[in-house]
C-alpha cells in the first residue's frame, strides 16, 4: 500500500510543526524517518496514521483518502507504536497485545492472531505478567506486539529502538525483514539511530523543522552533505565488509 | 482454577456471610429459622416485616456498593488515575447536594429523590468535563477540575446545611450515608436503575481497557476517544447517582473497591468491574451490619463505618505511593 502526502501542513497548541509536506512513502517497503529531535517525525507519523489532523492537504492510503474511513477500518489498516505509550501497570502483556485485535471484533488473549504477535514481537515468555512489571525494553516488545496484533498493511514505528538493548534491536530487525517479506508489510520508521534503521531501510526521508529535507534510496540520499545538513553533526558514512551501508556521527572528537 | 476465580468466588461468599449476619442482626432480635423464612415465601407477620424491611435494607446496600464500586472502576480506568473516584471528583456531592436540595425544600417530594440525585450527578460531571475541556479533555486535567467542583459542591451543601439547621433532623444520615428507613419499596424503584448501569458497564469492558491507555494508542484502535470517555463518565456519573439516592452520600467505597480489586490481580477492565463491584456491595453491607451491632440497640449509619475504614485505607494507600517514589 503506496501513502502518499499531499501538501500537508499540521499544528499542535496552535503552531504549526508540518509545512506542506509531499512525500510518497513505497509500498511494501520499510521506510526511514530520519531527523534530530523536534523536527517532527513522531506527528508526521500520527498524521499518516490519522490521529492528528492536517490543517491543509491529505493523506492518502493507496490512493484513498484516510478521512474518508471509518475509524475502525483505519485501525486494521493501519497499527502505530507510539514512542512513550501508556499502559495500567496492573494490565498483563497477552491482554494489552490483545486490544489490537478490539478492530476486527475480537479480543480473547488465547486468539491465535494475539499468540502470533506475543511470539513476533519476542515478548510470550512474559504474556501473563503484568505491564508495570515489565523492563523498559519488555515493555516497548508488549506494545509492538499490541501493534502486531492490528495485523494491518501499514505499520508506524516512532524509535522503535528505543529502550532495546543491542540484541533486540537485532531481533526487531529480523522481525521487520521477516514480516516485510512474508507479510509485504509497508513499514514508516523514525529512528534517531540512522545505523540501526538503515540496515533495513529502503527508502529514507529526511525531515528538518518540519519539513522535507531529502528524500530517496539510501545509497543516493544518505550523503554526509545531506546528513550534516539534516542533523547539524560531522557524520561518517562507510561500507562494511559485508557491503553494508554504516553511518558513524562524530561525537565530541577531541582535536 | 484461575486465581482471579478464586477471588472472586471468596468475594462471593464473605458477601453473602455479611448480608446473612446483616439479616439476623438489628434492634429485633431474629433467630436463623427466622431469617431462613425470609426465603421461603412465609407469611408470617414477623417474616413480612423482616423481607419488607430488613431484606429492602441489605438488598439496597448490595446494590449501591456495587455501583459505586463500578463507578469508581470506569474512572480510574478512563482518567488513569489511582485516586479518581465518584467521591472524590464531584458527582457524588453533586448528586447529593440536589438531594439536599429535594430534601430541605421540597420535603412532601421525596420519592423524586432519585430523579434529583442523577439530575445533579450529571450536572457535576458535565461541568467537570466542560471545565477540563481545552481542544479535548485530558485526564489528568478532569481530575483537577473534579475536585474544584467536589469542593464547590460541599461549600453549598455546608452552607445548605447552616442555613437550615432546623430542618437537619432525619437528613442527616443522608449526609453520612446509610439505608435506614428504607426497604423493598426502594429497591423495586431503583432496580432498573442498578440494572441499567451494570447492564451498561458490562458492555462498554473492552472499550474501557482502551480508554485506559493513552489517547492516540486509543485512538488508533479505532475508538473515537472524547465521546467514549464522555459516555464512559456519564456511566459513571449514573452509577454513583443512582447508589446517592438510595444511600446517601457513602463515602470512600467508590475508591476502596477498584483498588482492593486491582490489587487482587484483577487485570482487564470486565474482571475489575466484577470484582470491585463485589467488594463494594461486601463493603457497604458489612457497613450495615456493623451500624446495627455496633452501638445496639440503637443503629448508626453505614457511612460512619465506611468513611473510617476508608480514611484508614486512603493514609495506607497514599504510604504505599510514598514508598514507591509517587
Amino acid at each position: 500500500m503506496k501513502i502518499t502526502l499531499a501538501a500537508v501542513s499540521t499544528s499542535l497548541s496552535g503552531r504549526e510543526i508540518l509545512h506542506d509536506i509531499s512525500v510518497e512513502f513505497p509500498a511494501n517497503r520499510i521506510s526511514l524517518l530520519a531527523g534530530g529531535n523536534g523536527s517532527g517525525k513522531s506527528t508526521l507519523l500520527k498524521t499518516i496514521a490519522g490521529l492528528i489532523a492536517p490543517d491543509a492537504g491529505e493523506v492518502n492510503f493507496g490512493g484513498m483518502n484516510i478521512n474518508s474511513l471509518p475509524r475502525k477500518e483505519m485501525a486494521r489498516r493501519c497499527a502505530i507504536l507510539l514512542q512513550e505509550p501508556y499502559a495500567p501497570a496492573e494490565m498483563k502483556v497477552a491482554q494489552l497485545a490483545a486490544l489490537g485485535r478490539y478492530p476486527y471484533g475480537g479480543g480473547s488473549c488465547n486468539a491465535p492472531e494475539v499468540k502470533r504477535a506475543l511470539e513476533d514481537a519476542g515478548i510470550s515468555y512474559a504474556a501473563n505478567r503484568e505491564v508495570g512489571k515489565l523492563s523498559g525494553g519488555e515493555r516497548r516488545k508488549a506494545f509492538l506486539a499490541r501493534a502486531l496484533a492490528q495485523e494491518s498493511e501499514l505499520l508506524l514505528l516512532d524509535e522503535p529502538e528505543s529502550a532495546l538493548d543491542a540484541a533486540a534491536r537485532s531481533e526487531l530487525l529480523n522481525l521487520l525483514c521477516r514480516l516485510h517479506r512474508e507479510r509485504k508489510l509497508t513499514v514508516i520508521m523514525a529512528a534517531h539511530d540512522l545505523d540501526f534503521a538503515l540496515g533495513v531501510a529502503d527508502f529514507v526521508c529526511g525531515i528538518k523543522s518540519g519539513r522535507i529535507c531529502f528524500c530517496g534510496e539510501p545509497e543516493t540520499a544518505v550523503t554526509t552533505e545531506n546528513l550534516h545538513t539534516l542533523l547539524g553533526v560531522d557524520i561518517d558514512l562507510f561500507h562494511d565488509r559485508r557491503g553494508r551501508l554504516r553511518v558513524l556521527p562524530e561525537y565530541g572528537r577531541k582535536s | 482454577m484461575s486465581k482471579f476465580v478464586r477471588v472472586q468466588i471468596f468475594a462471593v461468599l464473605i458477601t453473602a456471610v455479611s448480608s446473612l449476619w446483616a439479616l439476623k442482626c438489628g434492634t429485633l432480635e431474629t433467630s436463623w429459622s427466622e431469617v431462613w423464612a425470609i426465603f421461603t415465601g412465609s407469611t408470617e407477620p414477623l417474616t413480612v416485616l423482616l423481607r419488607e424491611l430488613r431484606l429492602g435494607r441489605v438488598i439496597l446496600a448490595l446494590l449501591a456498593g456495587a455501583a459505586l464500586g463500578v463507578s469508581g472502576t470506569i474512572l480510574q480506568k478512563i482518567l488513569h488515575n489511582d485516586l479518581a473516584a465518584p467521591e472524590i471528583i464531584g458527582i457524588s456531592s453533586g448528586a447529593g447536594c440536589a438531594g439536599l436540595l429535594l430534601l430541605f425544600f421540597f420535603p412532601e417530594s421525596i420519592n423524586l429523590l432519585g430523579v434529583a440525585a442523577f439530575a445533579g450527578g450529571m450536572l457535576a460531571a458535565v461541568t467537570v468535563y466542560l471545565a477540563a475541556w481545552k481542544q479535548g479533555v485530558d485526564p489528568a486535567r478532569l481530575v483537577l477540575s473534579g475536585v474544584a467542583i467536589s469542593t464547590l459542591f460541599g461549600a453549598f451543601t455546608a452552607m445548605m446545611m447552616m442555613l437550615n439547621s432546623g430542618k437537619l433532623v432525619g437528613i442527616f444520615e443522608f449526609t453520612l450515608g446509610g439505608v435506614s428507613g428504607k426497604g423493598l419499596v426502594e429497591v423495586r424503584q431503583s432496580l432498573p436503575f442498578f440494572a441499567v448501569v451494570f447492564i451498561c458497564a458490562a458492555l462498554m469492558k473492552r472499550r474501557l481497557d482502551i480508554l485506559s491507555l493513552d489517547d492516540s494508542s486509543a485512538a488508533s484502535l479505532g475508538i473515537n476517544v472524547e465521546l467514549s470517555r464522555l459516555t464512559a463518565l456519564a456511566l459513571a456519573a449514573l452509577a454513583a447517582a443512582t447508589a446517592v439516592s438510595v444511600s446517601g452520600l457513602l463515602g470512600f467505597v467508590g475508591l476502596m473497591s477498584p483498588h482492593i480489586a486491582r490489587k487482587l490481580g484483577s487485570g482487564s477492565a470486565g474482571k475489575q468491574l466484577l470484582l470491585a463491584g463485589t467488594i463494594g456491595a461486601c463493603l457497604c453491607v458489612t457497613g450495615e451490619w456493623l451500624g446495627r451491632i455496633a452501638a445496639a440497640p440503637r443503629e448508626l449509619p453505614a457511612g460512619v463505618f465506611l468513611s473510617a475504614a476508608g480514611a484508614v485505607f486512603f493514609l495506607i494507600l497514599l504510604l504505599g505511593h510514598r514508598r514507591d517514589g509517587i
